[in-house]
């Protein structure tokens, strides 16, 4: 909001320069955003939060400059002896039901009216404050508006029909043309100015053109209303139409303000033109007066804020916000809260805030808490995040962020299933609906993104959530989960042989992972219906629980995201290996006795998986065998088409003797043979 | 009578000239051998006059000494040399090791705030980011069909919940789940509607924090909020407590900071109000305490020189590398 300091010092008197003011406003809490000469006046422009709908106007600002500043705090003149209508010129109704809607609706006719030009002053403030001067009846609205902080609206009088007013709910299908020439439909929510055929006004937010004041106008009807801020709210709201009338009654205008307001614009109005004859033509309803009073005990600012300050020193700063003192006692008081900050201070809390805002919270001392000694607790999903981010790193990972939310094409596409999905009713945009169910798209996206960008290796992970619905009543499933995307140049620096990325890569990355933790999976390879390229997908199984899976993607997946280079991809759920992770564990003792390691050396067909060699390996070897490794898995010119050589290191070890050669060889030359028959396995040439 | 002098410039000087290991064995054996020219003076010393034995054979004793050192040393200077440099290793060539990957700079803020309120007795726990109206609204003493909601405009799903617009929903969580005394810290992601731009982002990172006993005042959130800012972006670093308004804090306050350049608005913080409290089922006289949020992402921004929020967003390596 726009504020001139010159009008402001029409009510408060200040001398200190515009900068200081403008600092003692911003540590008041009115934060000054910027502050701009313009001529001889200076413009500020001013955030008020919405708990100070006083602070809406230019009086409401200058009480508190006198409140936090000091300075002679004066109101302007107002007409106060508008008589009473007569005649039956005009009648006034409030439906019964609709009160709660407008509580209080007055109108003043001002007849003969014959205006110049807006007076110069007028012009140059409402201009100042971003306000366009329009012809004079409306000028003078604003200006008020802007002064008092009470909305006003003038009609053409000789436009409404029927000698009748209405501030009523409007009917389903009633439409206004409003002063911004806009068609608005109209819902039984909505609160209305009706004459007696149609809507007139949108009650506290933007008349109508049809009613306008125009050059033409002679008899003016001027509104002064209080209505409801939540009602003024929702229409406000819902039409997408926001004014300065409507900011201001959705706030709450301050009831004392309503009569003042119409009184201060009659004032002018006689002032500034010429004015046949004014009447007061009805105050229908009853304004919404709350005064309460607030017990205050000072030892409340020892408590809360931790500091002592005299009590006549508080009461002096109640006085200077308007509160009157009811009631004294040695250690309180009790005051009386005004119209204008009735809804902002109601408990003896609010009053230590504006104590100590005004006592200056840079004058606060600062301490620091006597702390009561609390067990230290661990959360272990935050424990388990920072070992997987560390070893991912470790790993050669970088981390991402990525939105969590996410564009659905792209996996409707692939079919996934929609029944646990959870969308948004009104996004941002339309390629962030979706709460992700996966983090597929998110890692392909910067996989592909960093490939344009001219990255030849890419490791990436991210820890976060994924969404999944349970039932449309309870809140989401939210699974916090690990995501690695690896694609482009494997190797790493000039002594390795240049290799890409494979499948291999990632499932060391994920088996790593595991040991570290101290997990025990099983892999299982998936068959179909995967987002991995056929036999080259693995689940991951935790003692029997699915908990996530790995891959490469498939050409399809590949071909979805617009991504030519193949990508390896895994998601794991953390919330699923917590309970299994780092558990605590006894030693096993170290070997008594030595170890014998052979290599052995088979070619097998192609079909062979090595996890059966190995399985068989230690089936025929039994207790002795303490460890089987792969060490070379090889294709190439001295092996035959279809087949493939592969070498293991077993190591034999007894845990109540030093095992003897013949024993060794015996058992090795058995497990050959035991090859040759389970796996069709046979010895180099 | 030789001069033995003379004899030890010779070596010296012969000494200086070799370059190859064979000639300063033969040089060797010409001096220092059993039939070397040292060997033959000692037997000299039989034939001298018995006043001059003594002198003389101290003076060849030192020569002998002298020539064995000065042999050793060339010997050794030889060695060094001789292991001729193998022109084929390039020691400037690159290490190798594995390389490892880094956190992003969202997380690396996160932990460094929280480790600083870990080191205060601040305990980290995780929260929810879909949420009822409840909890992002009503218990946080934010009515409906309030202007107080417009600062939390807010994002919805088909079932009717929300994404969090705020980290402060884990407050009331905590404390509908446990008794006073309590000191929390919260990081999250929350959710709000604004049009991405160099400043905004439709999600972000907040860490709410939380302290409430039955003594913790105003003047201790300074002290603390102080203690952080020092330790997080030094102590030069000024503070500057400016009141604003929150719904579910009285007294509320905003805090800027400023270490040169201008005061800069960084959080908001103040007393958890009364009618949070009662929400949550505590005495509401019986308990007080102070909340925070601060924006990671802004701190981040600052710390780091980031003029523009959506770099977090877009993981370009080239950016990530960096941190």
């Amino acid at each position: 909001m726009k504020l001139s300091l010159n009008w402001l010092k029409d009510y408060v008197s200040v001398k200190d320069s515009p900068e200081t003011i403008a600092r003692g406003l911003t540590m008041a809490g009115l934060e000054v955003k910027s502050s701009k000469p313009a001529g001889p006046d200076t413009v500020f422009e001013i955030e008020i939060t919405t708990n100070r709908p006083d602070w809406l106007s230019h009086i409401g600002v200058a009480r508190e400059i006198h409140a936090a500043m000091g300075g002679k705090f004066s109101l302007p003149p107002a007409e106060n002896k508008i008589p009473r209508t007569k005649n039956d010129t005009l009648t006034v109704t409030i439906p019964e039901p609709d009160r709660k809607m407008c509580p209080y609706y007055s109108a003043c006719l001002l007849e003969d009216v014959e205006w110049q030009d807006t007076p110069a002053f007028i012009k140059e403030r409402l201009e100042a404050c971003g306000i366009r001067s329009i012809n004079f009846p409306v000028d003078i609205t604003n200006f008020v508006l802007l002064e008092i902080g009470q909305p006003l609206h003038a009609f053409d009088f000789d436009k409404l029909s029927g000698g009748q007013i209405y501030a009523r709910r409007a009917h389903s299908g009633e439409k206004l043309v409003a002063i911004d020439g806009k068609t608005y439909d109209l819902e039984p929510a909505d609160l209305i100015i009706a004459d007696n055929e149609k809507p007139v006004a949108i009650g506290g937010v933007m008349g109508g053109q049809e009613s306008e004041v125009n050059d033409r106008t002679r008899n003016i009807l001027l509104e002064s209303a209080f209505f409801e801020p939540s009602v003024v709210r929702k229409t406000s709201r819902r039409l997408k139409l926001v004014s300065e009338s409507s900011y201001r009654f959705e706030r709450r205008v301050d009831p004392r303000t309503v009569d003042w307001g119409r009184e201060r614009a009659v004032y002018l109005f006689r002032k500034y033109a010429k004015v046949g004859r004014v009447s007061l033509v009805c105050s229908v309803g009853k304004l919404p007066i709350n005064e309460p009073s607030v017990k205050f005990e000072y030892n409340l600012l020892k408590k809360a804020v931790g500091i002592d300050i005299p009590p006549n020193k508080v009461n002096g700063y109640f006085s200077r916000l308007g509160l009157k003192v009811l009631k004294k006692t040695k250690t309180g008081v009790t005051v009386k809260i005004p119209s204008f900050r009735s809804s902002d201070l109601t408990r003896p809390v609010d009053l230590v805030e504006e104590v100590a805002r005004l006592y200056g919270y840079d004058r606060i001392p600062e301490t620091l808490p006597k702390m009561f000694p609390m067990k230290p607790v661990v959360n272990p999903m935050l424990a388990l995040e920072k070992r997987v981010r560390t070893l991912s790193n470790a790993l050669g990972l970088f981390e991402t962020v990525t939105f969590s939310l996410v564009d659905p094409v792209p996996y409707e596409r692939l079919g996934l299933n929609k029944s646990q999905w959870v969308q948004l009713i009104n996004p941002q945009n339309k390629e962030w609906t979706l709460m992700r169910p996966t983090f597929l798209s998110s890692m392909i996206q910067v996989v592909e993104k960093n490939l344009n960008a001219g990255e030849t290796s890419i490791r990436i992970f991210e820890i976060g959530n994924r969404y999944l619905l349970q039932n449309p009543v309870e809140l989401p499933h939210e699974e916090r989960m690990l995501a690695m995307a690896m694609s482009g140049e494997a190797s790493e620096h000039w002594l390795e042989p240049k290799r890409k990325i494979s499948f291999y890569d990632l499932k060391g990355a994920v088996e790593e992972i595991l040991k570290q933790l101290a997990i025990r999976a099983v892999f299982k390879p998936i068959d179909r219906d995967s987002i991995f390229e056929s036999g080259m997908g693995m689940n991951v199984e935790i003692e029997g629980q699915m908990t996530g899976y790995f891959g490469l993607l498939s050409k399809k997946v590949q071909a979805l995201f617009g991504i030519e280079q193949p990508v390896l991809y895994a998601e794991l759920s953390l919330e699923k290996m917590v309970p299994f992770s780092d558990r605590l564990r006894a030693m096993e003792e170290l070997p008594k006795f030595p170890a014998s390691p052979r290599d052995l050396t088979m070619i097998v067909s192609d079909s062979v998986r090595s996890e059966e060699m190995i399985e068989h390996i230690q089936k025929q070897g039994g207790i002795l065998i303490k460890k089987v490794e792969v060490f070379d898995c090889f294709k190439g010119k001295k092996i035959p088409e279809g087949k493939k050589s592969l070498s293991y290191r077993i190591i034999y070890q007894a845990e109540d003797r030093t095992l003897q050669n013949e024993e060794v060889n015996q058992l090795h030359f058995a497990i050959v043979e035991f090859l040759r028959k389970t796996c069709g396995a046979e010895l180099p040439i | 009578m030789t001069d033995l002098s003379s004899l030890q410039k010779e070596i010296q000087e012969k000494l200086t000239q070799v370059h190859d290991p064979k000639v300063l064995e033969e040089l060797r054996v010409e001096y220092l051998g059993r039939k070397g020219k040292i060997a033959d003076l000692f037997k000299n010393i039989a034939t001298l006059p018995n006043e001059e034995k003594r002198q003389f054979g101290q003076a060849l004793n030192q020569l002998k000494e002298f020539a064995e050192q000065a042999f050793s040393e060339k010997t050794a200077s030889l060695e060094n040399q001789g292991a001729k440099t193998d022109q084929s290793f390039d020691p400037t060539l690159p290490g190798v090791s594995t390389k490892l990957g880094k956190l992003h700079p969202i997380t690396r803020t996160i932990r460094e705030i929280s480790d600083i309120f870990v080191r205060l007795g601040f305990e980290v726990v995780d929260g929810r980011e879909i949420e009822t109206e409840f909890y992002n609204f009503t218990a946080l003493n934010i009515p409906l069909d309030h202007p107080s909601r417009d600062a939390f405009d807010t994002f919805y799903t088909e079932q009717g919940h929300l994404l969090r617009s705020q980290t402060s929903t884990v407050q009331i969580r905590m404390m509908q789940s446990r008794k006073p005394p309590l000191r929390i810290i919260a990081p999250g992601r929350v959710y709000r509607p604004d049009t991405m731009d160099a400043s905004h982002s439709f999600m972000f990172h907040q860490i709410e924090g939380l302290m409430v006993d039955d003594r913790t005042t105003f003047s201790d959130l300074k002290g603390v909020l102080h203690v952080f800012l020092r330790t997080l972006f030094g102590d030069d670093v000024k503070m500057r407590f400016r009141p604003h308004f929150f719904p579910f804090t009285e007294p509320s306050v905003e805090v800027d900071v400023n270490w040169g350049k201008g005061w800069l608005e960084l959080l908001g913080a103040g007393q958890v109000d009364p009618a949070v409290f009662k929400e949550v089922g505590y005495h509401p006289n019986k308990v007080q305490g102070f909340a925070f949020g601060l924006g990671v992402e802004r701190i981040a921004m600052l710390k780091y020189g980031i003029k523009d929020i959506r770099l977090f967003y877009e993981n370009d390596l080239r950016f990530l590398k960096q941190f």
